[in-house]
C-alpha cells in the first residue's frame, strides 16, 4: 500500500522534524505501528489517509507513495473513499448528529446506490452488536461506545485498508477482546493499527513497526508479547473519608446514588463495562465535592491556558520541574496544550491534577493511548501521592494497570458495587458478569 | 398537505417574491390583507407554537412601533392639510397613511418570515437547496455541521465552566457564574474553531469530495408544492387588488 | 471560487457564520429596542458589528470570496434561527458581503493591515446604506438627517469591524487555534 523513501515531515510552524528519513513498505496484510508515546505515529497515519500535508501546510520531503501513486497525484477525499481511518480521539471524529446520518453521510461519499444503503447500515451495525445504537445522538454516547461506532462508520465503505489509531484504549476487555476476533474474521481488508499494548491482539499481526522520535527503528515479523506487570501498592491507612455521589439521570440512563467510603492513602480502582456509568460516576462525584480533583476520560477539557508551563503552574506557587520530567514534557513546556499528541495531554492532564493537592483525585482512564513507561511513572505518581495521604481513584479498562490497587469497585448499568479486594480475581462468575473476562481468550497459535 | 411538508426551497422561493413584491406598494390596506391571510393559514395549516411565535413577534412589533412614529416625525413634508397636531408637529392625513403602511409592511414582512422559520427545518432546507437550487454540497455539508454548532457550543459552555471550577475559579452562585461568562467567550470560540477543523478532518476521511455523491433522502417537489404556492400567489393578487 | 478553499476553511467560515449569526441577531434585538425609543438613527453606531465576520473570516484565511461568502451565510443562519426580516436579511447580506469583498479584491488578495481591513468596513457601510437608502425609503427622510446616519454607519463600520475584526482574531491567533490558516503564516503575530 504504502511505499516511502527518505520521507521526513515537520510541521510549518516549528523546527523539529516530526518524522525524520522513514523508508518504509508496507504490504498488504496485518500490520502493528509501535512507538513511545509522542514519536509521531498519529502523524505518521495522516500523511497515509492524505490529511497531512495538505491539511496543515506541513513541510513535506521524500517520496510517498499511496496506492501505487504519488500521494499529491490524490483529489481530497479521493483515496479515503478507498482507505477507512478510525482516529484516535473519540470525541471529535463525527460530522453528523446521530449514528445513522454518520454511516449514510459515508455512504453517499462512496456513491453507494440509494437502493443499498439502508441495507449496508442495517449489516454493519448488525455486524458490530451496535443495532440499538442506530437512532442515539453521537455526542450522548460513552467514550467506548463512540469508539465502537467509529469503528463502523470506517468499516461500513467496504474499504481496502483500514486505518487504526488505537481503536481498543476505550473498550471494556470483553468488547476489546471481540473486536480483535471480529476482524479477524474478515479477510478482504488490510490493517494497519497504531497500538501500545500488543499483547491485547494476540497473534493477529505479520508485520511490525517501531518508531522512535520520527525514525523507524524496527521492521520485522510481528511475535506475540507478553503483558506488562504491575505491583500493588501498600496498604492505605484506617481513617475513613465520605464522599457523596448523587443520582443522575439521562433520558433512559440513571446513575444510582451512594455514599463511598474511602481510606486515606488508598488506591481505589473502578472496572466496568463501556457505557455502565463510570464517567457519569466521577463527574457526579466531583461536581458537589470541593475535596475531589478529576482528570476527565477527554483529557483537552480541563485545558485553558495557552502554553503546558502556564497550565502546571496556575493556581498555585510549587515548583512544576519534576512533575514535567516525570511525565517526560519537560521539552514541551512552551507548546500549547492541544497540540500535544493525546498521550501526552493525558499525561499533562494528570500532572495538573497531581499538583492541586486536593484529598481525593479521580482519574478517568489515565492509562488510555500510553506506552509501557508512561504507565510506570503513573503507577509511581498515584503510589507516591497515596502514601503522601492523598485517595486515589481512578477508572480504567486495563486489567494489568488495575493490579496496582488495593481496592476494586464495579459498575454496570449505574450501579456501583464493592469494595473488593484481590479476591475478585478468583471469582469468575463476577468477572464474567461484568465484561472483564470471559470473552473467548484469543489462541496464539493460530496462524 | 401541512405547511411543514412544503419543499423548503419552493417556499422559500414563493416568500421571497411575495416581500419584494410588498415593497413596492404604499398603501396600508395591501400589507393588512397580507397579515391576515398569513396567520388564517398559520392557524388552519399548521402546529406551530403560538406562544413562540409571539416570543419572536415582539421585537418586531416594537419595530413597527418605531417606524411608525419615526416616519411621523422625521418623514419629509407632504403637504396637506394638517389633520393632528404631534409633537409640535403638523401631520397631514396623507402622511400618516404613508406611516401606517410602512409599518404594517414591517408586520407583514415578520409575518410571513416567522412563518418560514417555524414551519422548515434548517437541516431539510439546506438539503433541498442542494437538491432544488444547485447548492455545492461543500457548503452544505458545512452548514449542517455548523448547525451541529449551536447546541455544543452551548455544552462546551457548561464544560468550560466545570473545568474552571475543577481548577478552582470560584463559580459557585449564579452572580460569580455570570461574571465569568465573558472569559469563557474566547476559550469557547477558539475551541469551536478547532473543533471545526477536526470535523473537517473527519468528512475528508470519511471520502467526502467536491465531485459526485449520491442522495439518500430526496426531499422532492410534490404536486402540492405548487398548489401552496399558488394560494400564496392568490392571496398577494388579491391583497394588491385591495389596496388598488 | 471555492475550488481553491480547503475544506476546513468552508467549515470553518460555516462555523463563524453560525457564531456571529447569533450575536448579530442578539444586535438585532438591542437595536430594536432603541430604534423604537429613537429612531432608525438607533443602529448606525453599532452597525458595524454587522459586517464583522466578512472581514474576520477574510482576514483568517485570505482567499477570494471568504468575505462575501461568510456574509451571507451569517445572514441566511440568522433568517433560520429567528430574525423576521426574512429572505430580505440574505439580499442585506450580499450587499455587505460585496462590499467588503471589494475593497479585499482591490488589493489583490494580498494586504491585509489595518487599514484594509478599516477599509473593508467602509466598504460594507458604503454598499449596506445604499441598500438601506431605497429598501427603508429615507428618500423620504429630512437629507441632513440621512447624512448623519451614514457618517454614523461608516465610522462604526471601521472601527467596529475593522478595527474590532482584527483585535478578536489577534487574540484567536494567540490561543493557537488558527494555526493551518494563511493568518498564522503572516508573520506579524506568533501564537
Ligand atoms: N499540529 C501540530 N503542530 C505542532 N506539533 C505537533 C502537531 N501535532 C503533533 N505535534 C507534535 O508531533 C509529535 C508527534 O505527535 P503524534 O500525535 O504523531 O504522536 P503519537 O506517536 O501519535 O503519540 P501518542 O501515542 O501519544 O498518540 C508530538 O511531539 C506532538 O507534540
Ligand atoms: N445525554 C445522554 N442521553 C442518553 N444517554 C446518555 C447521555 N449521556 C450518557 N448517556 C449514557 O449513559 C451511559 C453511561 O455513560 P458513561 O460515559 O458514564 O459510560 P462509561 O462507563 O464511562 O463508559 P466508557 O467505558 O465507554 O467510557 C452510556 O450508555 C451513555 O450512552
Ligand atoms: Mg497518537
Ligand atoms: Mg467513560
Amino acid at each position: 500500500m504504502v511505499e516511502t523513501e527518505s520521507l521526513s515531515f515537520r510541521f510549518p510552524e516549528s523546527l523539529d522534524t516530526i518524522l525524520k528519513d522513514v523508508s518504509l513498505s508496507i504490504k498488504p496484510g496485518r500490520t502493528i505501528l509501535t512507538g513511545a508515546s509522542g514519536s509521531g505515529k498519529s502523524t505518521l497515519l495522516a500523511l497515509l489517509n492524505r490529511l497531512y500535508p495538505e491539511n496543515c501546510d506541513g513541510i513535506l520531503e521524500g517520496r510517498l507513495e499511496l496506492l501505487g501513486r504519488s500521494h499529491d497525484d490524490y483529489a481530497p477525499g479521493e483515496i479515503n473513499q478507498r482507505v477507512g481511518t478510525v482516529f484516535q480521539d473519540p470525541d471529535t471524529q463525527f460530522v453528523m448528529e446521530r449514528v445513522e446520518e454518520e454511516l449514510v453521510f459515508t455512504l453517499e461519499n462512496l456513491q453507494t446506490p440509494v437502493e443499498v444503503i439502508d441495507q449496508r447500515v442495517t449489516e454493519i451495525l448488525e455486524s458490530l452488536q451496535l443495532t440499538d445504537y442506530r437512532n442515539r445522538h453521537i455526542d450522548s454516547l460513552s467514550g467506548g461506545e463512540k469508539q465502537r461506532i467509529a469503528v463502523a462508520c470506517a468499516m461500513v465503505g467496504q474499504p481496502e485498508w483500514l486505518l487504526l489509531d488505537e481503536p481498543l484504549t476505550h473498550l471494556d476487555p470483553v468488547t476489546a477482546n471481540r473486536f480483535v476476533d471480529w476482524l479477524d474474521h474478515l479477510d478482504n481488508v488490510n490493517v494497519i493499527v497504531v497500538e501500545h499494548r500488543a499483547h491485547l491482539w494476540g497473534d493477529f499481526f505479520v508485520f511490525f513497526f517501531e518508531l522512535d522520535q520520527g525514525r523507524i527503528v524496527r521492521n520485522e515479523p510481528f511475535q506475540a508479547v507478553d503483558d506488562f506487570t504491575f505491583n500493588p501498592s501498600p496498604a492505605p491507612r484506617q481513617a475513613v473519608e465520605h464522599y457523596v455521589v448523587d443520582e443522575v439521570e439521562r433520558d433512559s440512563f440513571r446513575l444510582k446514588g451512594v455514599t463511598l467510603k474511602a481510606r486515606i492513602g488508598e488506591v481505589i480502582a473502578i472496572l466496568g463495562p463501556n457505557g455502565s456509568g463510570k464517567s457519569m460516576f466521577l463527574r457526579s462525584l466531583t461536581e458537589s465535592d470541593r475535596r475531589v480533583g478529576l482528570v476527565p476520560q477527554s483529557p483537552e477539557h480541563l485545558f485553558f491556558m495557552n502554553s503546558v508551563e502556564q497550565e502546571l503552574q496556575f493556581g498555585h506557587e510549587e515548583s512544576i520541574d519534576v512533575v514535567l520530567y516525570e511525565l517526560t514534557l519537560e521539552d514541551k513546556r512552551v507548546l500549547h496544550p492541544l497540540s500535544l499528541s493525546h498521550g501526552q495531554k493525558r499525561r499533562l492532564a494528570v500532572g495538573i491534577q497531581l499538583l492541586s493537592n486536593k484529598q481525593l483525585l479521580a482519574f478517568d482512564e489515565p492509562t488510555a493511548g500510553q506506552d509501557e513507561p508512561s504507565l510506570h511513572a503513573l503507577e509511581i505518581l498515584m503510589k507516591r501521592h497515596a502514601a503522601k495521604g492523598q485517595t486515589i481513584l481512578f477508572v480504567t479498562h486495563d486489567l494489568s494497570f488495575a493490579n496496582i490497587a488495593h481496592t476494586f469497585y464495579l459498575m454496570k448499568d449505574g450501579e456501583l458495587s464493592g469494595p473488593f479486594g484481590d479476591e475478585l480475581w478468583g471469582d469468575t462468575e463476577r468477572l464474567r458478569h461484568y465484561r472483564l473476562a470471559g470473552g473467548r481468550q484469543r489462541c496464539h497459535s493460530m496462524i | 398537505m401541512s405547511l411543514h411538508d412544503m419543499n423548503p426551497t419552493i417556499k422559500f422561493g414563493t416568500m421571497t417574491i411575495i416581500m419584494f413584491g410588498l415593497a413596492l406598494f404604499y398603501n396600508p390596506w395591501t400589507p393588512l390583507v397580507i397579515i391576515v391571510g398569513t396567520l388564517t393559514i398559520q392557524l388552519l395549516a399548521t402546529d406551530v407554537s403560538w406562544k413562540k411565535w409571539s416570543l419572536f413577534l415582539i421585537p418586531f412589533l416594537v419595530t413597527a412601533l418605531g417606524t411608525f412614529w419615526t416616519t411621523l416625525v422625521f418623514g419629509k413634508e407632504l403637504g396637506g392639510e394638517t389633520w393632528v397636531t404631534l409633537l409640535g408637529q403638523d401631520i397631514s392625513k396623507e402622511e400618516a397613511r404613508i406611516a401606517m403602511s410602512l409599518s404594517l409592511r414591517v408586520l407583514a414582512f415578520t409575518v410571513l418570515s416567522l412563518l418560514f422559520m417555524l414551519t422548515t427545518d434548517s437541516k431539510r432546507f439546506v438539503m433541498s437547496l442542494m437538491q432544488q437550487a444547485r447548492l455545492s454540497p461543500t457548503i452544505a455539508y458545512s452548514a449542517l455541521v455548523g448547525f451541529r454548532f449551536l447546541p455544543l457550543m452551548q455544552r462546551e459552555m457548561y464544560q468550560l465552566q466545570y473545568a474552571h471550577r475543577l481548577r478552582g475559579v470560584p463559580l459557585d452562585t449564579k452572580w460569580e457564574r455570570i461574571r465569568h461568562v465573558p472569559k469563557l467567550l474566547l476559550p469557547l470560540l477558539a475551541g469551536s474553531i478547532r473543533r471545526a477543523e477536526r470535523v473537517a478532518f473527519s468528512m475528508e476521511a470519511r471520502g467526502f469530495t467536491s465531485g459526485k455523491r449520491t442522495v439518500y433522502e430526496r426531499i422532492d417537489i410534490k404536486p402540492s408544492d405548487y398548489m401552496w404556492s399558488g394560494i400564496f400567489f392568490i392571496l398577494f393578487g388579491l391583497s394588491i387588488w385591495i389596496g388598488i | 471560487m471555492l475550488k481553491s478553499w480547503k475544506l476546513k476553511e468552508v467549515v470553518l467560515v460555516s462555523v463563524l457564520s453560525v457564531v456571529f449569526a447569533v450575536v448579530y441577531l442578539l444586535f438585532v434585538h438591542i437595536g430594536n429596542l432603541w430604534a423604537g425609543l429613537i429612531g432608525p438613527i438607533a443602529y448606525e453606531w453599532i452597525f458595524g458589528i454587522w459586517f464583522i465576520v466578512s472581514i474576520i473570516s477574510a482576514y483568517i484565511i485570505r482567499k477570494p470570496g471568504v468575505a462575501f461568502i461568510s456574509e451571507v451565510m451569517a445572514a441566511t443562519i440568522e433568517m433560520l434561527i429567528g430574525n423576521a426580516i426574512g429572505p430580505r436579511i440574505i439580499l442585506v447580506g450580499i450587499v455587505q458581503g460585496l462590499g467588503a469583498e471589494a475593497v479585499f479584491a482591490m488589493t489583490g488578495y494580498r494586504r491585509y493591515e489595518l487599514w484594509v481591513l478599516m477599509l473593508a468596513g467602509f466598504g460594507s457601510a458604503v454598499t449596506s446604506f445604499v441598500y438601506t437608502y431605497f429598501m427603508s425609503g429615507f428618500a423620504m427622510l429630512e437629507p441632513g438627517y440621512v447624512a448623519t446616519m451614514f457618517g454614523l454607519r461608516a465610522v462604526s463600520g471601521m472601527v467596529i469591524a475593522g478595527i474590532g475584526g482584527k483585535l478578536l482574531s489577534d487574540l484567536l491567533l494567540k490561543t493557537g487555534s488558527l494555526r493551518g490558516y494563511a493568518i498564522a503564516r503572516s508573520g506579524n503575530v506568533h501564537g
